[in-house]
């Protein structure tokens, strides 16, 4: 691949979205449905087959030459003694390639279910030209080969996060969603923008491979290196719905379901996965950072994972499985098993958005319908949506043979033999936990949703969804059982292309916390790993489906707590809201009651009237007696004359 | 050639005629006397101007003279005119009462 290729590939790819949702954006309200359907999804098409070619490249390419950065124009040059420059910089290599497979291809897919999803809607246009815009910002960020263009990229998909969830606008919920999004996403903003800086007066440069080969620059595991690591991974967490930034996830789904599907499952929230990823140079200096993210990771996926196990909104449990499998991304790459965890992103988004993707069918099915204790029986009444909602269950379960097994195993594999110590070995076992709850609360909802009988009488009467809706969700179901065959196989010296493809990426340093499994270790780990899900799932099977004991029952006989705990999501909203919103709102009516009025406006309002007073006494002087002028003209004038004759003199 | 000594006494009477014209000017109240008043003052300057030409041994003293009687001239016509229009509508011929301008 030379250079001239590669710029043309990734102007290309870039410039289809873009170009698309400048289209949808402005001709879209004048050419009305069809035309924004076809811009709408053609662009991303047109966006993927690019895609295609940067893959073929980069796997084309002569060994240890399939990573190029391209520099389309020079951007920001400070020269001087900075010499400080920016450039519009772009890399291609392995990982960059993955995320543009997996965001333009899952994003056609989405695009094309958006078409019958939104076939009602009158805000069409808009929404297509949000969600090409999107796919832009993505793939800006992933495709950047420069700090300050990945950051753009960053702040880019908050923004179009930030007008999808609120795409509703007329619904307070969705709005209220929309900021706080918004607004926990720039906490992440403001910590990598400050990695940024540190990391520019330490290398001089923003440029990622500049600053990958200046290393030198941190001693290893010191506290500069360990901060800046930290500081990128608060950005990771706040865009990856990771603790103690996870909360605006779940309220993201008030946005219509193919934004959940696309920005909420398969693409946005896994950008914070892929940081860590493509920072891996730094991070493999810095382990008490990767110790850190790792156990935040775990911690999140545990947590999610009991909280989706009592929600009872549809799309919120699969909010919440999403970012339990987060969690566990963030886990692998935390102990440095990057291609693992870039693998469980690549098969996560694949049944994910099939999950988000069948419930908006079962949704629109339902008239809008949400609650999963009013569903229930829809398998013989929508048989293709349950099907592939079927197979992204199990692929989410990590049922054998199933994507999520091989990606889910892999992964849990590298966390037996990860960084000193006990710690390890209680991360994984908390991961086998993980694996059983994903199988638990997966087909709590597949049960719940789909088997016994339809607890209304809309229940009864639904139809299923059209083909737009449908075609994606049945191509992503099967992609969901088989796509991970050729790929990669869970164990030492076995089917390894996926992460053969991935190596030359993450070879130039290791983490000091990664050491590869033995096999006969990374047997033990897949047959316990394989065993809990199964038992995960037979769990919910007879709680959900055989009702042997009833759940209500097993409910009953538990502590209070956990229930509680579980339902109201940790509480995590009411902390905030006391620790955090409430303050600061009480500042800002203290500000309100004393500050503006005393402080502020006893000056500001001081000086207008002062002037007031004067040009009301001022007016006076204006009485429209000419006498008065002409005896004021005169005055003045003899003054004048009194002044120049006996004084200036 | 005038006696060089009377100089300051026509300097006075210029004063005089200005300080005359100008307490007409602040005092009196019909438009017409006003008119007076200032034509007086004029002329006061006019005195000066003439004076001081014949003492500098200038002529421009004289042409600026020439020069006020011409602009007095012009503006006697405006004023004169707008005090007939001031007539014509009815109103009395009283400048304190001419303040509408005030609003």
């Amino acid at each position: 691949m030379n250079v001239s290729t590669a710029s043309t590939l990734v102007l290309l790819v870039l410039a289809f979205p873009l170009i698309g949702s400048a289209l949808n954006g402005f001709l879209g309200p004048v050419f009305g449905r069809r035309f924004v359907n076809l811009a709408g999804t053609i662009s991303i098409f047109a966006s993927f087959v690019v895609a295609c070619l940067v893959l073929a490249n980069v796997v084309g390419a002569p060994a240890g030459q399939g990573a190029i950065t391209v520099r389309l124009w020079d951007w920001i040059n400070l020269g001087g003694g900075t010499n400080l420059s920016v450039g519009m910089d772009f890399t291609l290599d392995a990982l960059s390639a993955l995320m543009l497979m997996v965001i333009t291809g899952v994003g056609f897919l989405i695009h094309v279910y958006s078409v019958g999803y939104m076939e009602h809607d009158t805000g069409f246009a808009r929404f297509f030209s949000y969600m090409n815009f999107f796919i832009f910002s993505m793939l800006m960020l992933v495709l950047a080969a420069d700090l300050l263009i990945l950051i753009i990229g960053w702040a880019l998909v908050a923004l179009s996060s930030y007008l999808l969830i609120g795409f509703w606008h007329d619904r307070p919920t969705a709005v209220a969603a929309a900021r706080k999004a918004f607004i926990t996403q720039v906490i992440g903003d403001v910590a990598l923008v400050i990695a940024a800086f540190l990391i520019v007066l330490n290398t001089h440069t923003l440029s990622l491979p500049n600053i990958f080969a200046r290393t030198q620059a941190f001693p290893a595991g010191g506290a500069l290196i360990t901060g800046i690591c930290a500081l990128l991974a608060i950005g990771a967490f706040a865009k990856s719905a990771q603790f103690p930034l996870h909360t605006w996830l779940p309220d993201a789904m008030e946005g219509p379901t193919p934004v959940s599907a696309l920005i909420h499952a398969a693409t946005m929230v896994t950008a914070g996965v892929y940081l860590i990823a493509r920072f891996h140079v730094l991070f493999n200096l810095a382990p008490v950072a990767e110790g850190m993210v790792a156990c935040v990771g775990m911690g999140t996926a545990v947590m999610a994972g009991i909280i989706a196990l009592s929600q009872i909104d549809i799309k919120r449990v699969i909010a919440y499985s999403t970012m339990s499998q987060i969690g566990l991304m963030i886990y692998a790459v935390g102990i440095g098993a990057y291609s693992a965890g870039m693998f469980h992103f690549a098969m996560h988004a694949v049944f994910k958005a099939l999950l988000f993707m069948a419930a908006g069918n079962v949704i629109h099915a339902l008239h809008d319908e949400q609650d999963i204790r009013l569903m229930g029986g829809l398998h013989a009444r929508m048989r293709w949506t349950h099907v592939a909602f079927g197979a992204g269950s199990l692929a989410l379960g990590g049922f054998f043979l199933f994507s999520g097994w091989f990606s889910k195993e892999d992964l849990l594999g590298f966390g037996t033999v990860s960084g000193p110590g006990a710690a390890p070995w209680i991360l994984y076992a908390v991961g086998v936990g993980v694996n059983v709850l994903t199988g638990l609360y997966a087909f709590r909802l597949y049960f719940t949703v789909f088997q016994g009988e339809p607890q209304t009488a809309r229940g009864f009467g639904v139809k299923e969804a059209g083909y737009p809706m449908l075609i994606p969700v049945v191509i992503l179901g099967a992609l969901s059982v088989i796509v991970a065959w050729p790929l990669q196989f869970p164990l030492p010296n076995t089917l390894h292309v996926f992460s053969d493809f991935l190596s030359p990426v993450f070879a130039g340093s290791q983490s000091p916390l990664l050491h590869d499994p033995s096999f006969g270790l990374a047997l033990v780990a897949l047959i316990i790993g394989t065993a809990a899900s199964l038992i995960g799932i037979g769990l919910a099977m007879r709680l959900w489906y055989e009702h042997r004991p009833d759940p209500q029952v097993v409910l009953a006989s538990l502590p209070r707590v956990i229930p509680l705990l579980s339902y109201n999501k940790f509480y995590f909203d009411e902390i905030y809201d006391r620790a955090l919103v409430q303050p600061v709102k009480a500042v800002a009516r203290t500000a309100r009651r004393v500050v503006e009025p005393d402080v502020m406006d006893s000056w500001v309002q001081g000086i207008g009237e002062l002037l007031r007073g004067f040009s009301l006494d001022l007016r006076l002087v204006q009485t429209g007696l000419i006498r008065d002028y002409a005896s004021i003209f005169t005055v003045f004038a003899v003054v004048l004359v009194v002044v120049w004759v006996f004084i200036a003199r | 050639m005038l006696n060089p000594n009377l100089f300051p006494y026509l300097l006075g009477l210029s004063a005089f005629l200005f300080t005359v014209g100008a307490m007409g000017v602040l005092i009196r109240r019909n438009p017409i006397v006003v008119f007076m008043c200032i034509e007086l003052m004029l002329n006061a300057g006019n005195v000066a101007l003439v004076a001081y030409g014949r003492f500098l041994n200038s002529e421009e003293g004289q042409i600026f003279a020439f020069m006020v009687i011409v602009v007095a001239a012009a503006e006697v016509v405006v004023g004169l005119a707008l005090i007939t229009q001031i007539f014509r509508l009815g109103r009395e011929l009283d400048v304190d009462d001419l303040s509408e301008m005030k609003e």
